[in-house]
């Protein structure tokens, strides 16, 4: 019985002893992802087409300048003012008798300009009155040329008394916007001129109302805030230039670097005049900087090296669009510029000194001259290259957000270390490397996925422009413990791809040139039974 | 690779066992001394000709194997391998009964049995045991064919009522029918699988054809009723004469046991496989854009796609034992020579020796060497102690595991009490 007793403890204890795992590693290969890589999925949309042939092209469509002449649509605040006063003794006005009232032939100065007409799309008139009569009075004050929808400008109010000596005052603001006022002045032949009537009276309902010597009568008015929409008349000849820099594409930013040498380019500057008033531009110095490599190329070309007239717009009174912009297309290419060095230095900023003279010949248009808000000279650039180059370490980086899932974890965890196998066939005649950093929260970059150097090498062109057999190779890329444990504190991914030409020529991408890329695993994997 | 890994851990997951059959009468049949006797019995037993201890002892105490040790087991596999491991706890009561209906008996006994049962055997060609043990890359470049695979596990409480009969205690013969309840039966069984891994390893596939069945996973707990079914034993021992008449007659027994079926419930479930299915990794039609992926799937949903599944009631055939012993007795010696084989359940005929010597009136020492079943070369030795009217035997027929388990499979321990009077 003792010995049964014993056995039984022992076998009791053998079963509750406390059980770990059963663990054993394994050699596992499989597949983990494919993909039909492009190189047209690095690079947006709307910077690439495909030729006839199938020959990819690069294409950019943009503006270059765009300069909005509503400087010379500028109106200063201005004030007039007038005064009634008796001089000495008294008089006795009965109700309703005119004490003040004038026409005025106001001219405002506005530099350089001479207008007929303006079209106000936002603006103020105000008045300040101050009396010390001691009667109430009455102010009526018009803009006969001033009109909205046909009605001139027409306001009347009523000045209470004064008490005790002390002067009233009063002030009336009234929105001016959507009014139209001829400048031309009472007989239509002047310019800058803005004819006003007033009248003041002792109200119709009072008694009359005794005037002492001393007694004024105060109107100041103000066009204040005049913002137009449209001018007419003659802008002066004018010199102005421009000069800046601004970003070129985002595109462009992605390049990380490198050379290319691009077989040819073409390039149309669209110069578009949007106002009625003949101009020159010249493009002073147009430079393309290289923020990357720390190059610069400028360009030269015939805007470049003399200005270019362009006649004005014209107005359209019975269509639409209103007004009809003149445009002159500017051809640049190899016989006449340094374009395709130009955009061969992939600049991601672009510097421009510019110069621009209105009327260049003076008032030949008799003052008929017109500006619409908002519109002004625009210059634009259509550029296409075919992708026809030979690169040398060109870098493009793109940056995209990275989240790891964690359903799974605990299974990738168990990963103890092994390789990424890619394997690639490349039907494109470019060596392709290839990295991708991690970066944590901070956008530090904490760890990397390839090998260094790690190439996908470029199909060989033997003899004629398009590949016939691609290139087939594989990276094997060490895939370490702490490289998976990065992989979960990543937040974002730069991708980084180097491209240099095969060969010592030119090569053409073509659509249907593409990277079959497969990457499979070849781990050593723990194995663990609980 | 994960549901091969479980079906090697369900392999070896129970080592709570059958018994090895004993050479002599069984306990149920009273000898001519004794009226009645009551017992109960143990027994856990597991082995394998290609797996070694290691196995089973990881899955009990955990720990890691090591590639010298799956390298062992790959050295002892041939293309075709088992494994397999039984345990069983059991009581019985056998009761003298000296007259029936009127009519006088002589040497005749009943008995009532009741014994929980667990049963697991495997076969699995040796590339299935490498894909497991050592992963795939040892097949890269290959078609490698995975079959023979098949896997059964079985579990459930048989209810046994019988009679003995015994003469002179050299002849006899008993019968037993047996009410089976079962809780849980899984099979897995490949017609063929066929497994093809590139090179470069950038495709993984898989040709299967086989099915899985098993019983409802729910309420599969001790004395869960998930199937019904019978079984039969039946034996016979009798005088055999092989040395001259100057000796004493040998003892040839003949026994068959276990023939029988369970029916299990419609509960159950049957997943059919017939596909070819090649799998490339998640495809991205953007690899600038991780969220244009157009195919990743959990391997869990890709077998749901490609298998059919239905609830359907199954039948199971009981692996039948038929069992064959000579034995002798000389001076303090007992010999015995035994035969063994199992239907159904990958069991390789089974030859095994014994010697027992009484030490002293109470106590007997023995120990057998064997070959066969599901392992190699094995042995063990054992303890039987009897005194008035208690009997104990204590023992290992196959000890090779205990003591070399990086290199060996078989382990076994069973223990028989047993109060007689």
């Amino acid at each position: 019985m003792k010995n049964i007793t014993l056995l039984i403890f022992v076998l009791i204890a053998f079963v509750s002893c406390k059980k770990e795992p059963l663990t054993w590693d394994v050699d596992a290969i499989a597949p983990l992802m494919r993909t039909k890589l492009q190189v047209q999925q690095a690079i947006p949309d709307s910077l690439t087409f495909v030729g006839d042939s199938g020959l990819l092209f690069f294409t950019y469509s943009g503006e270059l300048f765009n300069f909005n002449l509503d400087s010379v649509l500028e109106i200063p605040d201005t004030t007039i003012r007038d005064e009634f006063q008796l001089p000495i003794g008294t008089v006795t006005l009965p109700p309703g008798q005119t004490f003040l009232s004038d026409t005025i032939n106001n001219t405002y100065d506005i530099a350089n300009a001479k207008l007929t007409l303006l079209r106000i799309q936002s603006g103020k008139i105000s008045f300040t009155i101050s009396s010390n009569l001691e009667g109430p009075s009455v102010i009526e004050y018009s803009i006969p040329s001033a009109t909205k929808n046909g009605q001139p400008f027409f306001i009347k109010e009523n000045i209470p008394p004064s008490s005790g000596g002390a002067p009233i005052q009063r002030t009336f603001t009234y929105d001016v916007s959507d009014y139209d006022f001829n400048l031309t002045g009472e007989n239509n032949n002047n310019y800058n001129v803005i004819s006003t009537a007033y009248r003041a009276y002792i109200d119709s309902n009072s008694t009359p109302v005794t005037i002492n010597a001393g007694d004024k009568f105060n109107i100041a008015n103000t066009l204040q805030s005049i913002t137009p929409k449209y001018a007419r008349g003659y802008f002066g000849k004018e010199l102005i230039t421009e000069s800046g820099s601004d970003t070129a594409s985002d595109f462009f930013n992605q390049i990380g670097g490198g050379v290319i040498d691009l077989a040819t380019a073409q390039v149309v500057l669209n110069v578009i005049n949007e106002v009625g008033i003949d101009a020159s531009v010249l493009i002073k110095n147009l430079t393309g900087l290289n923020t990357q490599n720390n190059t610069q190329v400028s360009l030269f070309a015939p805007i470049t090296q003399a200005p270019l007239n362009i006649n004005r717009a014209t107005e359209n009174f019975s269509n639409t669009p209103p007004v009809n912009a003149s445009q002159i297309q500017v051809p640049l290419n190899e016989s006449n510029s340094n374009i395709a060095n130009f955009i061969s230095n992939l600049p991601n900023v672009l510097s421009y000194q510019l110069e621009m003279t209105l009327n260049p010949l003076e008032d030949i248009s008799n003052t008929n001259d017109f500006v619409n808000i908002n519109t002004g000279l625009k210059v634009g650039i259509e550029a296409t290259a075919p992708m026809h180059f030979s690169s040398t370490n060109l870098v493009i980086l793109d940056t995209s957000d990275f989240e790891m899932e964690t359903d799974g974890r605990k299974e990738i965890e168990r990963i103890q270390g092994g390789y990424l196998l890619i394997n690639s066939t490349n039907w494109y005649p470019i060596n392709f490397g290839t990295q991708f950093y991690m970066l944590d929260q901070n956008k530090q970059v904490i760890d990397s996925i390839m090998p260094q150097n790690a190439i996908i090498p470029g199909s060989i062109l033997t003899g004629t422009d398009k590949v016939e057999i691609p290139e087939t190779s594989q990276i094997k890329a060490p895939l370490t413990t702490r490289q998976i444990a990065h992989l979960y504190q990543t937040k974002h991914i730069i991708t980084k791809l180097n491209f240099t030409t095969t060969g010592n020529s030119q090569v053409k991408l073509f659509e249907d040139y593409f990277i079959d890329l497969r990457i499979a695993g070849d781990i050593n994997y723990m194995i663990t039974v609980e | 690779m994960k549901y091969l890994s479980t079906f090697l851990f369900f392999c070896c997951v129970s080592i709570y066992v059958q018994a090895q059959f004993l050479s002599q009468r069984p306990t149920m049949v009273l000898d001519t001394a004794h009226r009645t006797s009551l017992g109960l019995s143990a027994d856990v037993f597991a082995n394998s000709d290609a797996l070694t201890a290691t196995v089973s002892n990881g899955f009990l105490q955990g720990g890691y194997i090591s590639r010298e040790e799956r390298n062992t087991m790959l050295n002892r596999a041939d293309e075709n391998n088992v494994e397999g491991s039984r345990g069983y706890l059991s009581m019985y009561y056998a009761q003298r009964i000296d007259s029936i209906f009127n009519h006088s008996l002589s040497g005749v006994n009943v008995f009532f049995q009741a014994k929980h049962r667990i049963d697991n055997y495997a076969t699995f060609s040796k590339n299935a045991l490498t894909l497991a043990l050592f992963g795939n890359k040892t097949f890269a470049g290959k078609n490698t064919t995975l079959t023979p695979l098949s896997y059964t596990e079985l579990q459930y409480q048989q209810f046994q009522i019988g009679f003995a009969k015994n003469t002179n205690n050299q002849f006899s013969y008993y019968l037993g029918a047996s009410l089976l309840v079962g809780q849980k039966a899984r099979k897995l069984h490949a017609n063929a699988m066929n497994l093809y891994v590139a090179e470069t390893g950038d495709t993984l596939s898989l040709g299967a054809i086989g099915h899985f069945e098993e019983s409802n996973p729910i309420n599969n707990s001790f004395l869960g009723n998930n199937g019904i079914g019978a079984s039969l034993d039946f034996g016979i021992t009798m005088p055999f004469q092989i040395f001259g008449e100057n000796y004493e007659p040998s003892i040839l027994s003949l026994s068959v046991s276990d023939l029988g079926f369970i029916s299990w419930y419609s509960s159950a479930q049957r997943t059919t496989i017939d596909t070819l299915y090649s799998y490339y990794g998640a495809e991205f039609t953007n690899i600038f854009d991780p969220a244009a992926v157009i195919f990743n799937q959990d391997p869990g949903v890709i077998l749901d796609s490609l298998t059919t599944q239905e609830n359907k009631s199954f039948t199971t055939s009981l692996p039948a034992t038929i069992s064959a012993s000579l034995q002798h007795h000389h001076l303090k010696w007992d010999y015995n020579i035994q035969g063994t084989f199992r239907s159904q359940a990958h069991y390789k005929p089974f030859f095994a020796l014994s010697a027992t010597r009484a030490l002293s009136a109470n106590w007997k020492l023995g120990g057998q060497l064997n070959t066969g079943g599901y392992g190699t070369i094995g042995g063990g030795i054992f303890a039987k102690y009897s005194k008035n009217k208690i009997h104990v035997t204590v023992g290992s027929h196959q000890i090779e595991g205990f003591i070399l388990p990086k290199k060996t499979a078989g382990q076994q321990l069973f223990l028989l009490l047993s109060y007689t009077i």
